[in-house]
């Protein structure tokens, strides 16, 4: 394969999951074999009990302490804008709206190709399908064409392994092609 | 009892804190909705790859936005690790019969900006018709003007 696997390759990978190109890669790859060790690592450190954390009285003092100067600075700036009393209120809602529309927007703005769970790099060889050594839309592109015209389709092309070529496997292609974590080789 | 209540104190800090960084905020930052423009001549887009970077300043992408001809309406595929960062690859294919050609806007990405106006830097990765021939085109970011049409 020409990239190296993403974490949740690598993790797939851990748990016995991986195709073989990404456990032959990484077989082959001492900077993978690296970032693996680090994820078995974390992985063993997240499994271990988190202890019950008791917050000190002392602690506990200093923070109301810098709250109450914090607010106090609040409280001075908006003394200053003298904004009217009926406006007050706006303080509390407006930023409540604020996020709430911004989490709206992201959710119904955002590709709904993209809902279905994140997918690990496909199999470069497989995913390449005009062979240019890039994995990119134009590859997707080839594929969703193919799929359009009922072509003899290669069983490679199933990348995500359900036993079909379908919209999934030009998804996961599409996935790979904008990945901001791929690395590039 | 007494965790309750260390934890409900942290969460009025925690508030209070937020709202006092958004009040300090607010009135500096805005959102700004930027438009990719691809200008494919005469050839037909049937798909595309662009990355787009923010050199300068303060700005960060929060939503993402499909373009203006039916072929490249729904919002491109993208990584949702992109959000609230600066940097973005967003790309999209189409297989409809009607293909856009000339100046096309393909994707409009919406900026939360901060301060003097951001520099960005946009890069074709990929262009091509329906046959998966590449496409000369060349691509440009405008910012439209808030409030504008779409």
């Amino acid at each position: 394969m020409s990239y190296h696997p993403t974490e949740l390759d690598l993790e797939l990978l851990r748990a016995g999951e991986a195709s073989a190109a990404i456990a032959q890669h990484v077989a082959g790859c001492a900077e993978c074999q690296g970032q693996l060790a680090r994820i078995g690592q974390c992985a063993t450190a997240l499994a271990a009990p988190i202890a019950a954390i008791e917050v000190p009285a002392g602690r506990e003092q200093a923070i109301l302490s810098l709250a109450q100067q914090r607010a106090a600075v609040v409280a001075a700036q908006i003394e200053r804008r003298r904004r009217p009393r009926w406006l007050r209120p706006l303080y509390i809602a407006a930023p409540l709206a604020a996020a709430a529309s911004i989490m709206v927007f992201v959710t119904t703005v955002r590709s709904p190709q993209l809902s279905q769970p994140a997918a690990s790099a496909p199999a470069a060889a497989a995913a390449d399908l005009n062979s240019d050594g890039k994995i990119d839309i134009v590859d997707a592109l080839l594929l969703a064409r193919d799929l359009k015209r009922q072509s003899a389709q290669q069983p490679q092309w199933d990348l995500n392994g359900d036993g079909r070529v379908d919209q999934a496997d030009i998804d996961r292609i599409a996935q790979a092609a904008v990945s901001l974590s791929r690395r590039q080789p | 009892m007494r965790r309750g209540s260390i934890l409900a104190r942290a969460a009025l800090i925690a508030y209070a804190l937020a709202l006092a960084a958004i009040a300090v905020a607010e009135e500096a930052a805005r959102f700004q909705p930027i438009d990719i423009v691809v200008d494919v001549g005469a050839g037909a887009l049937a798909a595309y790859q662009i990355e787009l970077v923010v050199t300068s300043g303060d700005a960060s992408i929060v939503g993402v936005e499909g373009g203006e001809p039916a072929a490249f309406k729904a919002a491109p595929y993208y990584d949702p690790k992109a959000l609230a960062g600066g940097r973005i690859i967003i790309a999209a294919y189409s297989i409809d019969d009607q293909l856009p050609s000339g100046r096309v806007r393909v994707a409009t990405l919406h900026m939360r900006e901060v301060g003097a106006a951001p520099g960005y830097e946009v890069k074709l990765l990929a262009a091509a018709d329906s046959d998966g021939q590449p496409l000369s085109v060349t691509v440009e970011v405008q910012p439209r003007p808030v409030g504008g049409a779409r």
